[in-house]
């Protein structure tokens, strides 16, 4: 039943674990996405401006080619502009790729070639401001050189082009096994969950079926309970009746035929007068248990056992006064039950360890009293560990007993000594159990033979449900 | 003097055959009825059916009931007793294997005078006859 229970706790820790996992990946992987996404954003922000690069790379050729052959100042603008125009840009394209050696080296390829260019132009543009015409060569070396350029810009742009092409592949992949993993995951856990569904659907049917069997059972225990309680009562009950008539016609035979009975037939008839008493005397005794066991007519109230023990010694004064008996008893707590049967529950236990004393040694009987939890309750498998519990002693210097009859002495009508020897008919410790029993108790015989015997009694504290 | 009769009524003959001896027993003189059930019992105190003649069939001074018999119980003739002004002053004692306090409550609340539970032994018997012989004849004074 409990190793059910923790598997279905283990399934559950593990579903939540899976979960937790796959909650991380996916935010991961948004997170990766992100990211890829900013990098792409950026790379093309990259290749637009080496575009704008490579663009004002030709429109400075284009100037120097216009003023060259044109001659108008306007053009000197144009150029300078433009020269501008390509520092910035390079300034911010080497900043935008300061992680990439490569790429760097190729700007600064560009920026060498981009030197050599202007170093050309203004070689001709000086020319051309002085001679006032053009110097062929230094216009064609121009335009090899800034097509030098272009070249090298194109090489950083494929490079970077490249780059992008394997962030891609590279998020692909990524993708895809994220993708399996966070698939896996799911499978997973929703797998774990379907099996501990399973586990927890079956164990509640099984308990249903528990649940089920055990009302069927208590139900058909009440009805036999009280039919043997009915039994019990009704049975003796009716034996009474024709007990009664025996005993009387027995008694009026001798009372009435006195004259002309003769020894014998006076002595058979105290002998039926004899036997039918100890049988009334068993019947009243299984009346009285009867009753006890029939719960409807108990009423529980606050019984103060200190004052109940008193009444108890006062019942038994003439029997203590006659053993020399000497009795202690700790002080005792106050406890809600039925009254009279704790009365007899205390009359039977003292009287019996005052009537199983040894010969010739005075009855010495302690009654110790102290409440405890059910944890420190040893020997009693049903005590609850963590309620209270009123432990009462009743210890002797008696016969005692073997200690394997410890449980058959509370059985109803066994006896464990001859008529002849205790007089008795055998109910009092059943009564004694049952009335423990009824309180919710329980009720122990420890005994060395001829060392006295000790009764252990635990009755649950009341203030436990309070 | 003649003593006006007693009434018994018991189902069980051999309760009522102990009873008679041990009114015997104890010498008395006192003439006995005897009635096996409810039914019979209003029909004496009413001298209907078997009971007409009523200078044989006297109205009792004293009644003994049984509590469980057939046909009417002694709850009932109790009751039915108390609540008719002609047999409200005969006593009634109760006399029953019943020891139960419930029972003996009930009887004493109908109107029962007195409730005895049957002894087990006939020497018990004896005592409760002589008892009741000495209390109601002798200490006690009955209604004329």
């Amino acid at each position: 039943m409990y190793n059910s229970l923790r598997n279905v706790v283990i399934l559950f820790a593990g579903s939540i674990v899976l979960l937790g996992m796959l909650s991380f990946s996916a935010y991961q992987e948004v997170r990766e996405s992100l990211e890829y996404a900013r990098s792409v954003e950026y790379m093309h922000i990259i290749q637009h401006e080496a575009e704008r690069l490579g663009a004002t790379v030709k429109e400075l050729e284009n100037c120097h080619k216009g003023y060259v052959y044109k001659q108008e100042a306007e053009y000197l603008n144009l150029i300078f502009a433009s020269k501008e125009q390509i520092i910035r840009l390079l300034t911010t394209l080497q900043q935008r790729v300061k992680d990439n050696d490569s790429q760097l080296a190729r700007l600064e390829a560009f920026k060498r070639g981009f030197r050599r260019h202007i170093a050309i132009l203004n070689s001709s543009i000086r020319y051309t401001r002085a001679e006032n015409k053009v110097d062929e060569l230094a216009v064609s070396k121009s335009q090899i050189q800034a097509n030098q350029m272009l070249r090298d810009l194109s090489s950083f742009q494929n490079y970077q082009k490249q780059l992008l092409s394997v962030r891609g592949m590279q998020k692909d992949q990524t993708d895809n096994q994220m993708s399996r993993k966070m698939f896996l995951f799911a499978l997973f856990t929703v797998l774990l969950l379907l099996v501990s569904f399973g586990l927890i659907f079956s164990e509640l049917r099984k308990r249903i079926t528990f649940q089920d069997e055990l009302e069927r059972k208590i139900e058909e225990l009440k009805r036999s309970n009280s039919e043997l309680e009915q039994f019990a009562y009704v049975a003796s009950h009716d034996m009474q009746e024709p007990l009664r008539k025996i005993r009387a016609f027995s008694d009026m035979l001798l009372i009435r035929q006195r004259a002309v009975l003769n020894e014998d037939g006076k002595s058979t008839l105290q002998k039926i007068a004899k036997s039918s008493e100890r049988l009334q005397n068993l019947i009243n005794d299984l009346l009285a248990f009867s009753r006890l066991v029939n719960k409807n007519a108990q009423n529980v109230e606050t019984v103060s056992l200190d004052t109940l023990l008193s009444e108890v010694l006062k019942d038994l004064s003439m029997l203590t006064i006659e053993k020399n008996a000497i009795i202690e008893y700790d002080h005792l707590p106050t406890i809600s039950g039925v009254s009279f049967q704790l009365h007899q529950l205390f009359l039977n236990l003292i009287s019996n360890a005052l009537k199983f004393s040894k010969n010739g040694i005075a009855p010495h009987i302690t009654i110790r009293y102290r409440l405890l939890l059910g944890s420190k309750i040893f020997n009693i498998q049903e005590v609850k560990p963590f309620l209270t519990y009123h432990e009462i002693t009743i210890s002797d210097n008696g016969i005692g007993f073997e200690q394997e009859y410890a449980d058959k002495i509370f059985m109803i009508f066994q006896r464990l000594h001859a008529k002849s020897q205790f007089e008795g008919t055998g109910i009092g410790l059943a009564v004694c159990k049952r009335v423990v029993t009824n309180h919710n108790g329980y009720i122990k015989a420890e005994s060395v033979p001829n060392h006295g015997a000790t009764f252990t009694i635990y009755l649950p504290n009341n203030r436990n449900e309070e | 003097m003649k003593h006006l009769p007693i009434l018994i009524a018991d189902d069980d003959e051999d309760d009522r055959f102990l009873i008679k001896a041990a009114f015997e027993e104890c010498g008395s003189d006192i003439p006995l009825f005897f009635v096996q059930d409810g039914l019979e019992l209003m029909q004496y105190l009413n001298n209907e059916n078997a009971y007409t003649d009523a200078s044989v069939y006297k109205q009792p001074s004293l009644i003994l009931l049984d509590l469980n018999m057939p046909k009417k119980d002694g709850r009932e003739i109790i009751q039915e007793m108390r609540a008719n002004s002609n047999f409200k002053a005969i006593p009634i004692v109760v006399l029953s294997t019943s020891n139960a306090p419930s029972d003996i409550k009930t009887c004493y609340e109908l109107g029962a005078n007195s409730f005895i539970t049957k002894p087990s032994s006939f020497e018990g018997l004896l005592e409760i006859i002589k008892n009741l012989q000495q209390f109601w004849f002798v200490t006690a004074s009955l209604p004329q």
